[in-house]
Protein backbone atom coordinates (compact mmCIF):
# COMPACT_ATOMS: atom_id res chain seq x y z
CA UNK A 1 0.00 0.00 0.00
CA UNK A 2 1.03 3.62 -0.40
CA UNK A 3 2.37 5.22 2.26
CA UNK A 4 0.49 8.57 2.39
CA UNK A 5 1.74 11.53 4.31
CA UNK A 6 -0.88 12.51 7.23
CA UNK A 7 -0.69 10.02 10.28
CA UNK A 8 -4.48 8.76 10.53
CA UNK A 9 -4.22 6.69 13.47
CA UNK A 10 -4.37 7.49 16.66
CA UNK A 11 -4.27 5.94 20.10
CA UNK A 12 -6.34 7.02 22.75
CA UNK A 13 -4.61 7.40 25.73
CA UNK A 14 -4.66 5.83 28.71
CA UNK A 15 -6.81 3.24 27.36
CA UNK A 16 -4.65 0.73 26.20
CA UNK A 17 -4.40 -2.89 27.82
CA UNK A 18 -1.27 -3.77 25.43
CA UNK A 19 -2.36 -7.08 24.28
CA UNK A 20 -0.60 -7.26 21.03
CA UNK A 21 -3.73 -7.75 18.27
CA UNK A 22 -3.33 -4.50 16.73
CA UNK A 23 0.66 -5.75 16.41
CA UNK A 24 -0.58 -9.21 15.12
CA UNK A 25 -2.28 -7.47 12.40
CA UNK A 26 -0.03 -5.05 11.14
CA UNK A 27 1.27 -5.35 7.64
CA UNK A 28 3.80 -2.68 8.04
CA UNK A 29 5.30 -3.69 11.72
CA UNK A 30 4.44 -0.18 12.40
CA UNK A 31 3.22 -0.15 15.74
CA UNK A 32 6.08 -0.60 18.45
CA UNK A 33 4.82 -2.39 21.90
CA UNK A 34 6.77 -2.47 25.21
CA UNK A 35 5.41 -3.44 28.24
CA UNK A 36 2.98 -0.45 28.93
CA UNK A 37 3.94 1.84 26.18
CA UNK A 38 2.69 1.68 22.38
CA UNK A 39 3.45 3.90 19.85
CA UNK A 40 2.94 4.21 16.28
CA UNK A 41 6.01 4.16 14.22
CA UNK A 42 4.84 6.92 11.70
CA UNK A 43 7.37 6.42 8.48
CA UNK A 44 5.97 3.06 8.19
CA UNK A 45 2.22 3.21 8.76
CA UNK A 46 -0.14 3.64 6.00
CA UNK A 47 -3.19 4.23 7.65
CA UNK A 48 -4.69 0.86 6.11
CA UNK A 49 -6.87 0.88 9.55
CA UNK A 50 -6.23 -2.69 10.62
CA UNK A 51 -5.00 -2.14 14.08
CA UNK A 52 -8.43 -0.18 14.57
CA UNK A 53 -10.28 -2.88 13.19
CA UNK A 54 -8.70 -5.45 15.24
CA UNK A 55 -8.39 -3.64 18.57
CA UNK A 56 -10.92 -5.46 21.02
CA UNK A 57 -11.25 -2.20 23.60
CA UNK A 58 -11.47 0.88 20.53
CA UNK A 59 -8.11 2.41 21.72
CA UNK A 60 -6.87 2.73 18.31
CA UNK A 61 -9.08 5.32 16.46
CA UNK A 62 -8.84 6.70 12.35
CA UNK A 63 -8.72 10.48 12.23
CA UNK A 64 -9.01 11.09 8.13
CA UNK A 65 -8.14 14.88 9.15
CA UNK A 66 -4.94 13.44 10.42
CA UNK A 67 -3.88 13.90 14.34
CA UNK A 68 -0.95 15.76 14.54
CA UNK A 69 -3.00 18.59 16.94
CA UNK A 70 -3.55 15.36 19.59
CA UNK A 71 -1.90 14.52 22.05
CA UNK A 72 0.16 11.31 21.54
CA UNK A 73 3.12 9.13 23.23
CA UNK A 74 6.21 8.82 20.35
CA UNK A 75 7.85 5.50 19.51
CA UNK A 76 11.54 5.33 21.55
CA UNK A 77 13.29 2.33 19.45
CA UNK A 78 13.30 2.02 15.49
CA UNK A 79 14.47 -1.55 14.57
CA UNK A 80 15.93 -1.87 11.50
CA UNK A 81 13.74 -2.82 8.78
CA UNK A 82 15.31 -5.88 6.66
CA UNK A 83 12.37 -5.93 4.39
CA UNK A 84 11.50 -3.34 2.59
CA UNK B 1 24.90 -11.25 36.08
CA UNK B 2 23.75 -11.33 32.63
CA UNK B 3 26.49 -11.99 30.34
CA UNK B 4 27.25 -10.88 26.70
CA UNK B 5 26.64 -14.49 25.26
CA UNK B 6 24.61 -17.35 25.42
CA UNK B 7 24.02 -20.13 22.99
CA UNK B 8 20.44 -19.43 23.01
CA UNK B 9 18.63 -16.62 23.15
CA UNK B 10 14.78 -16.73 23.59
CA UNK B 11 12.38 -14.15 23.30
CA UNK B 12 9.30 -13.91 25.53
CA UNK B 13 8.89 -16.10 28.39
CA UNK B 14 5.13 -17.29 28.07
CA UNK B 15 4.60 -21.14 28.28
CA UNK B 16 6.44 -21.52 25.09
CA UNK B 17 8.93 -19.82 25.25
CA UNK B 18 10.04 -20.87 28.88
CA UNK B 19 9.54 -24.49 27.23
CA UNK B 20 12.00 -23.85 24.67
CA UNK B 21 14.15 -22.98 27.45
CA UNK B 22 14.01 -25.81 29.63
CA UNK B 23 14.62 -28.11 26.84
CA UNK B 24 17.10 -26.20 25.11
CA UNK B 25 18.88 -26.59 28.38
CA UNK B 26 18.26 -29.90 29.03
CA UNK B 27 19.96 -30.36 25.73
CA UNK B 28 23.38 -29.07 27.15
CA UNK B 29 22.68 -24.85 25.97
CA UNK B 30 23.02 -22.03 28.10
CA UNK B 31 19.99 -19.77 27.60
CA UNK B 32 18.69 -16.51 28.00
CA UNK B 33 14.98 -15.85 28.12
CA UNK B 34 13.97 -11.85 27.45
CA UNK B 35 10.64 -11.02 28.93
CA UNK B 36 9.32 -7.66 28.19
CA UNK B 37 7.09 -7.39 30.91
CA UNK B 38 7.92 -7.08 34.53
CA UNK B 39 6.83 -10.25 35.93
CA UNK B 40 6.42 -13.75 34.04
CA UNK B 41 2.90 -14.71 33.45
CA UNK B 42 1.24 -11.45 33.79
CA UNK B 43 -0.86 -9.76 33.16
CA UNK B 44 -2.97 -12.86 32.17
CA UNK B 45 -3.88 -12.82 28.30
CA UNK B 46 -6.02 -16.36 28.30
CA UNK B 47 -9.43 -17.98 28.47
CA UNK B 48 -7.25 -20.75 30.74
CA UNK B 49 -8.72 -23.99 29.62
CA UNK B 50 -6.36 -27.07 29.10
CA UNK B 51 -6.95 -30.69 28.48
CA UNK B 52 -5.76 -33.06 31.17
CA UNK B 53 -3.89 -35.12 28.37
CA UNK B 54 -2.48 -31.63 26.46
CA UNK B 55 -0.67 -30.38 29.65
CA UNK B 56 0.31 -33.94 31.55
CA UNK B 57 3.37 -34.43 28.83
CA UNK B 58 4.83 -31.64 30.28
CA UNK B 59 4.20 -31.02 34.09
CA UNK B 60 2.65 -33.00 36.66
CA UNK B 61 -0.68 -31.41 37.39
CA UNK B 62 -0.83 -29.76 40.72
CA UNK B 63 -3.43 -27.96 42.73
CA UNK B 64 -1.93 -24.22 42.92
CA UNK B 65 -2.53 -23.65 39.47
CA UNK B 66 -5.49 -25.22 38.78
CA UNK B 67 -8.54 -23.44 39.54
CA UNK B 68 -11.00 -25.89 38.59
CA UNK B 69 -11.28 -29.14 37.20
CA UNK B 70 -14.10 -29.32 34.46
CA UNK B 71 -15.31 -32.74 33.49
CA UNK B 72 -17.98 -31.58 31.10
CA UNK B 73 -18.73 -29.33 28.60
CA UNK B 74 -22.14 -27.12 27.09
CA UNK B 75 -22.59 -26.17 23.70
CA UNK B 76 -25.34 -23.33 23.20
CA UNK B 77 -26.69 -23.08 19.98
CA UNK B 78 -27.82 -19.55 18.79
CA UNK B 79 -31.49 -20.37 19.73
CA UNK B 80 -30.27 -21.14 22.98
CA UNK B 81 -31.41 -25.23 22.49
CA UNK B 82 -28.04 -27.08 24.50
CA UNK B 83 -26.24 -30.04 23.48
CA UNK B 84 -24.19 -31.61 26.18
CA UNK B 85 -21.61 -34.11 24.47
CA UNK B 86 -19.87 -37.08 26.24
CA UNK B 87 -16.30 -36.44 26.76
CA UNK B 88 -13.67 -38.53 27.84
CA UNK B 89 -11.05 -37.36 29.63
CA UNK B 90 -10.89 -33.96 32.28
CA UNK B 91 -9.82 -30.82 31.61
CA UNK B 92 -8.20 -27.85 33.62
CA UNK B 93 -8.70 -24.03 34.13
CA UNK B 94 -5.86 -23.00 34.89
CA UNK B 95 -4.36 -19.92 36.86
CA UNK B 96 -1.98 -18.65 34.50
CA UNK B 97 0.24 -16.23 36.82
CA UNK B 98 1.55 -19.23 38.86
CA UNK B 99 1.52 -21.84 36.16
CA UNK B 100 3.62 -19.64 33.90
CA UNK B 101 5.39 -19.36 37.05
CA UNK B 102 5.95 -22.61 37.57
CA UNK B 103 7.06 -23.30 34.27
CA UNK B 104 10.03 -20.94 34.13
CA UNK B 105 11.12 -22.22 37.61
CA UNK B 106 11.67 -25.95 35.83
CA UNK B 107 13.24 -24.16 32.80
CA UNK B 108 15.47 -22.02 35.89
CA UNK B 109 15.97 -25.44 37.16
CA UNK B 110 17.62 -26.64 34.28
CA UNK B 111 20.23 -23.78 33.78
CA UNK B 112 18.09 -21.28 31.76
CA UNK B 113 18.68 -17.57 32.58
CA UNK B 114 15.38 -15.52 32.33
CA UNK B 115 15.01 -11.70 32.84
CA UNK B 116 12.10 -9.41 33.12
CA UNK B 117 11.68 -5.90 31.98
CA UNK B 118 14.00 -7.08 28.90
CA UNK B 119 12.35 -5.66 26.21
CA UNK B 120 14.03 -6.93 22.68
CA UNK B 121 13.90 -4.50 19.56
CA UNK B 122 16.10 -6.00 17.44
CA UNK B 123 18.57 -8.48 16.29
CA UNK B 124 22.66 -8.09 15.74
CA UNK B 125 23.35 -9.87 12.91
CA UNK B 126 26.30 -11.01 10.34
CA UNK B 127 27.21 -10.06 6.47
CA UNK B 128 24.63 -12.65 4.98
CA UNK B 129 21.77 -11.51 7.73
CA UNK B 130 22.11 -14.37 9.83
CA UNK B 131 20.81 -13.44 13.80
CA UNK B 132 24.04 -13.57 15.82
CA UNK B 133 22.35 -11.67 18.96
CA UNK B 134 19.94 -9.59 20.11
CA UNK B 135 19.66 -5.90 20.77
CA UNK B 136 17.20 -5.21 24.06
CA UNK B 137 16.45 -2.49 26.26
CA UNK B 138 16.79 -4.27 29.71
CA UNK B 139 15.79 -2.45 32.73
CA UNK B 140 16.02 0.99 30.94
CA UNK B 141 19.76 0.19 29.88
CA UNK B 142 20.32 -0.59 26.07
CA UNK B 143 22.38 -4.10 26.07
CA UNK B 144 23.84 -5.92 23.09
CA UNK B 145 23.81 -9.75 23.53
CA UNK B 146 25.43 -12.25 21.43
CA UNK B 147 23.85 -15.72 20.41
CA UNK B 148 24.11 -18.46 17.93
CA UNK B 149 20.34 -19.15 17.62
CA UNK B 150 17.20 -17.16 18.78
CA UNK B 151 13.62 -18.53 19.70
CA UNK B 152 10.97 -16.31 19.19
CA UNK B 153 8.38 -16.48 21.71
CA UNK B 154 7.46 -12.91 21.44
CA UNK B 155 3.37 -13.87 21.25
CA UNK B 156 0.55 -12.53 19.38
CA UNK B 157 2.52 -9.12 19.02
CA UNK B 158 5.40 -11.33 17.52
CA UNK B 159 7.98 -8.99 15.40
CA UNK B 160 11.09 -11.23 15.70
CA UNK B 161 10.41 -13.32 12.45
CA UNK B 162 9.46 -10.16 11.02
CA UNK B 163 13.27 -9.11 11.54
CA UNK B 164 14.59 -11.86 9.16
CA UNK B 165 11.91 -11.68 6.87
CA UNK B 166 9.41 -14.48 8.14
CA UNK B 167 5.70 -13.23 7.21
CA UNK B 168 4.39 -13.85 10.65
CA UNK B 169 1.32 -11.20 10.22
CA UNK B 170 -2.34 -12.71 10.67
CA UNK B 171 -4.67 -11.92 8.09
CA UNK B 172 -7.99 -9.81 9.45
CA UNK B 173 -9.97 -13.15 8.35
CA UNK B 174 -8.13 -15.37 10.86
CA UNK B 175 -7.02 -12.79 14.21
CA UNK B 176 -9.76 -13.37 17.13
CA UNK B 177 -10.39 -9.87 18.19
CA UNK B 178 -10.91 -10.99 22.13
CA UNK B 179 -12.38 -9.41 25.68
CA UNK B 180 -12.20 -11.15 28.81
CA UNK B 181 -13.36 -10.81 32.43
CA UNK B 182 -13.24 -12.76 35.54
CA UNK B 183 -16.55 -12.09 37.46
CA UNK B 184 -17.21 -12.89 40.79
CA UNK B 185 -20.63 -13.18 42.89
CA UNK B 186 -22.25 -15.26 40.24
CA UNK B 187 -23.68 -18.81 40.71
CA UNK B 188 -22.37 -21.37 38.57
CA UNK B 189 -21.62 -25.01 37.93
CA UNK B 190 -18.31 -25.66 38.75
CA UNK B 191 -17.54 -28.72 36.64
CA UNK B 192 -18.73 -27.38 33.08
CA UNK B 193 -17.32 -25.80 30.23
CA UNK B 194 -20.16 -23.43 28.36
CA UNK B 195 -19.45 -22.45 24.99
CA UNK B 196 -22.36 -19.67 23.25
CA UNK B 197 -22.40 -19.81 19.98
CA UNK B 198 -24.50 -17.15 16.88
CA UNK B 199 -24.02 -13.49 15.17
CA UNK B 200 -25.58 -12.03 18.19
CA UNK B 201 -23.30 -13.38 20.69
CA UNK B 202 -19.25 -13.98 18.70
CA UNK B 203 -19.68 -13.51 14.97
CA UNK B 204 -16.50 -15.65 13.88
CA UNK B 205 -15.64 -17.11 16.46
CA UNK B 206 -17.41 -18.27 19.95
CA UNK B 207 -18.18 -16.71 23.63
CA UNK B 208 -16.86 -18.68 26.79
CA UNK B 209 -18.38 -19.29 30.34
CA UNK B 210 -15.27 -20.77 32.47
CA UNK B 211 -15.47 -21.60 35.75
CA UNK B 212 -12.88 -20.39 38.13
CA UNK B 213 -14.28 -21.93 41.78
CA UNK B 214 -17.98 -22.07 42.51
CA UNK B 215 -18.81 -18.24 42.02
CA UNK B 216 -15.93 -16.90 39.87
CA UNK B 217 -15.73 -17.49 35.90
CA UNK B 218 -14.02 -16.18 33.30
CA UNK B 219 -16.26 -14.96 30.68
CA UNK B 220 -15.13 -14.37 27.31
CA UNK B 221 -15.08 -13.86 23.90
CA UNK B 222 -13.10 -13.60 20.17
CA UNK B 223 -14.75 -12.46 17.19
CA UNK B 224 -12.81 -12.48 13.78
CA UNK B 225 -11.44 -8.99 12.99
CA UNK B 226 -13.29 -9.40 9.91
CA UNK B 227 -16.60 -8.79 12.22
CA UNK B 228 -15.13 -6.97 14.55
CA UNK B 229 -14.91 -4.09 12.39
CA UNK B 230 -18.60 -3.44 12.54
CA UNK B 231 -18.82 -4.03 16.19
CA UNK B 232 -16.14 -4.62 18.54
CA UNK B 233 -15.11 -7.41 21.21
CA UNK B 234 -16.05 -5.42 23.94
CA UNK B 235 -19.44 -4.29 23.24
CA UNK B 236 -20.70 -8.28 22.15
CA UNK B 237 -18.70 -8.81 26.14
CA UNK B 238 -20.80 -5.87 27.47
CA UNK B 239 -23.94 -7.39 26.12
CA UNK B 240 -23.39 -10.94 26.89
CA UNK B 241 -22.69 -9.78 30.32
CA UNK B 242 -25.43 -7.51 31.25
CA UNK B 243 -28.23 -10.43 29.64
CA UNK B 244 -26.56 -13.02 31.72
CA UNK B 245 -24.47 -11.80 34.65
CA UNK B 246 -26.13 -8.64 35.75
CA UNK B 247 -24.33 -7.16 38.83
CA UNK B 248 -21.50 -9.37 39.00
CA UNK B 249 -18.32 -7.69 40.00
CA UNK B 250 -15.80 -7.32 37.53
CA UNK B 251 -12.04 -8.28 39.14
CA UNK B 252 -10.02 -8.37 35.57
CA UNK B 253 -10.61 -7.18 32.44
CA UNK B 254 -8.12 -7.73 29.45
CA UNK B 255 -7.83 -8.27 25.86
CA UNK B 256 -6.09 -10.19 23.29
CA UNK B 257 -5.76 -11.39 20.10
CA UNK B 258 -5.46 -15.49 19.37
CA UNK B 259 -3.78 -15.70 15.92
CA UNK B 260 -6.33 -19.00 14.52
CA UNK B 261 -4.21 -19.21 11.15
CA UNK B 262 -2.30 -21.49 9.15
CA UNK B 263 1.39 -22.57 11.49
CA UNK B 264 3.65 -20.11 9.93
CA UNK B 265 6.08 -20.98 7.60
CA UNK B 266 9.06 -21.03 7.21
CA UNK B 267 9.87 -21.16 11.06
CA UNK B 268 13.29 -21.43 10.79
CA UNK B 269 15.25 -18.40 9.01
CA UNK B 270 18.83 -17.14 9.64
CA UNK B 271 18.93 -18.88 12.52
CA UNK B 272 15.66 -17.41 13.99
CA UNK B 273 13.00 -20.33 15.43
CA UNK B 274 9.51 -18.92 15.69
CA UNK B 275 7.62 -20.89 18.53
CA UNK B 276 4.07 -20.63 20.14
CA UNK B 277 1.49 -17.54 19.61
CA UNK B 278 4.25 -15.86 17.36
CA UNK B 279 4.73 -18.89 14.86
CA UNK B 280 0.52 -19.27 14.99
CA UNK B 281 0.66 -22.74 16.51
CA UNK B 282 -2.76 -22.30 17.58
CA UNK B 283 -5.72 -24.73 17.44
CA UNK B 284 -7.48 -22.86 14.69
CA UNK B 285 -10.64 -24.12 15.76
CA UNK B 286 -10.50 -23.29 19.88
CA UNK B 287 -7.66 -20.87 19.81
CA UNK B 288 -6.36 -23.15 22.36
CA UNK B 289 -2.42 -22.91 22.09
CA UNK B 290 -1.04 -23.32 25.38
CA UNK B 291 -0.33 -27.24 25.01
CA UNK B 292 0.19 -26.95 20.79
CA UNK B 293 2.68 -23.74 22.09
CA UNK B 294 4.63 -25.66 24.40
CA UNK B 295 5.16 -28.79 22.06
CA UNK B 296 6.75 -26.29 19.09
CA UNK B 297 8.86 -25.09 22.24
CA UNK B 298 10.25 -28.37 23.21
CA UNK B 299 10.23 -29.27 19.75
CA UNK B 300 12.45 -26.05 18.70
CA UNK B 301 14.43 -25.89 22.26
CA UNK B 302 15.67 -30.11 21.27
CA UNK B 303 16.17 -29.62 17.95
CA UNK B 304 18.33 -26.00 18.71
CA UNK B 305 20.28 -27.99 21.11
CA UNK B 306 21.03 -30.93 18.97
CA UNK B 307 22.19 -28.48 15.99
CA UNK B 308 24.77 -26.20 18.80
CA UNK B 309 26.09 -29.64 19.94
CA UNK B 310 26.52 -30.77 15.96
CA UNK B 311 27.94 -27.43 15.29
CA UNK B 312 25.39 -27.40 12.15
CA UNK B 313 23.32 -24.31 12.26
CA UNK B 314 21.34 -25.85 8.79
CA UNK B 315 20.19 -28.70 11.72
CA UNK B 316 17.81 -26.21 12.69
CA UNK B 317 15.21 -26.69 10.06
CA UNK B 318 14.51 -30.16 11.16
CA UNK B 319 12.04 -28.34 13.63
CA UNK B 320 9.75 -27.33 11.05
CA UNK B 321 9.23 -31.40 9.89
CA UNK B 322 9.25 -32.37 13.27
CA UNK B 323 6.50 -30.03 13.98
CA UNK B 324 4.44 -31.01 11.22
CA UNK B 325 4.57 -34.30 11.94
CA UNK B 326 3.70 -33.74 15.45
CA UNK B 327 0.75 -31.30 15.66
CA UNK B 328 0.98 -29.45 12.14
CA UNK B 329 -0.87 -31.91 10.30
CA UNK B 330 -3.94 -31.50 12.76
CA UNK B 331 -3.72 -27.87 12.75
CA UNK B 332 -4.04 -27.72 8.92
CA UNK B 333 -7.10 -29.98 9.38
CA UNK B 334 -8.26 -27.89 11.91
CA UNK B 335 -7.72 -24.66 10.33
CA UNK B 336 -9.77 -26.17 7.13
CA UNK B 337 -12.78 -27.24 9.58
CA UNK B 338 -12.71 -23.46 10.91
CA UNK B 339 -13.09 -22.63 7.32
CA UNK B 340 -16.17 -24.49 7.14
CA UNK B 341 -17.95 -23.54 10.10
CA UNK B 342 -16.97 -19.77 10.12
CA UNK B 343 -19.51 -20.29 7.10
CA UNK B 344 -22.20 -21.39 9.09
CA UNK B 345 -25.17 -19.11 9.73
CA UNK B 346 -26.75 -18.98 12.95
CA UNK B 347 -29.96 -21.63 11.25
CA UNK B 348 -27.09 -24.17 10.24
CA UNK B 349 -26.00 -24.03 14.33
CA UNK B 350 -29.28 -24.22 15.37
CA UNK B 351 -30.22 -27.47 12.80
CA UNK B 352 -26.83 -29.24 13.64
CA UNK B 353 -28.10 -28.90 17.62
CA UNK B 354 -31.29 -29.87 16.71
CA UNK B 355 -30.07 -32.97 14.67
CA UNK B 356 -27.80 -33.97 17.65
CA UNK B 357 -30.48 -33.69 20.74
CA UNK B 358 -32.47 -36.06 18.69
CA UNK B 359 -29.75 -38.74 19.53
CA UNK B 360 -29.75 -40.66 22.99
CA UNK B 361 -27.77 -39.11 25.56
CA UNK B 362 -25.19 -41.37 25.83
CA UNK B 363 -24.78 -41.04 21.70
CA UNK B 364 -24.48 -37.14 22.11
CA UNK B 365 -20.47 -36.65 21.67
CA UNK B 366 -18.40 -34.48 19.68
CA UNK B 367 -18.08 -37.34 17.00
CA UNK B 368 -22.08 -36.62 16.65
CA UNK B 369 -22.03 -33.18 16.50
CA UNK B 370 -19.17 -33.62 13.75
CA UNK B 371 -21.68 -36.00 11.87
CA UNK B 372 -24.11 -33.61 11.76
CA UNK B 373 -21.90 -31.06 10.94
CA UNK B 374 -21.00 -32.98 8.02
CA UNK B 375 -24.69 -34.13 7.10
CA UNK B 376 -25.68 -30.69 6.63
CA UNK B 377 -22.80 -29.91 4.98
CA UNK B 378 -20.96 -32.26 2.96
CA UNK B 379 -18.54 -29.70 1.24
CA UNK B 380 -16.57 -30.12 5.06
CA UNK B 381 -15.35 -33.42 4.21
CA UNK B 382 -13.98 -32.34 0.74
CA UNK B 383 -12.18 -29.60 2.27
CA UNK B 384 -10.27 -32.18 5.27
CA UNK B 385 -10.17 -34.80 2.12
CA UNK B 386 -7.80 -32.24 0.52
CA UNK B 387 -5.74 -32.22 3.01
CA UNK B 388 -4.42 -35.80 2.47
CA UNK B 389 -4.26 -35.21 -1.51
CA UNK B 390 -2.60 -32.71 -1.25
Amino acid sequence: MQKTKKLMIYIVPGKCDFCGCCVGVCPEDAIELMEARISIIEERCTNCCKCVWACPWEVLEFHPEGIENLPRIKPMYLNDRVTE
Amino acid sequence: MLKDYYDIIVVGAGPAGTTAARYASIGGASVLVLEKDRDVGYPVRCGEAVSHEGIAQFIKPDPKWIATTVKRFRLFAPNGKQVIPKLDGIGYILERRIFDYELAKIAAGYGATIITKAYAYDLIRDSSGNAIGVKALIKDKECNINCKVVIGADGVESRVGRWVGIDTVCSIHDMESCAQVTISGIELEDDCLDFYFGSNVAPGGYLWVFPKGKNSANVGLGISVDEAKKKSAIRYLEEFLKRTFPGASILTQISGGVPCARTCSPLVKNNVMLVGDAAHQVNPVSGGGITSGMIGGMLAGEVAAEALKQNNLSYLEEYERLWKKRAGWKHEIYYRIKETISKFTDKDLNRIAEAVQTLPEEKQTLGAIFRSALWNHPSLLVEIAKIFVG
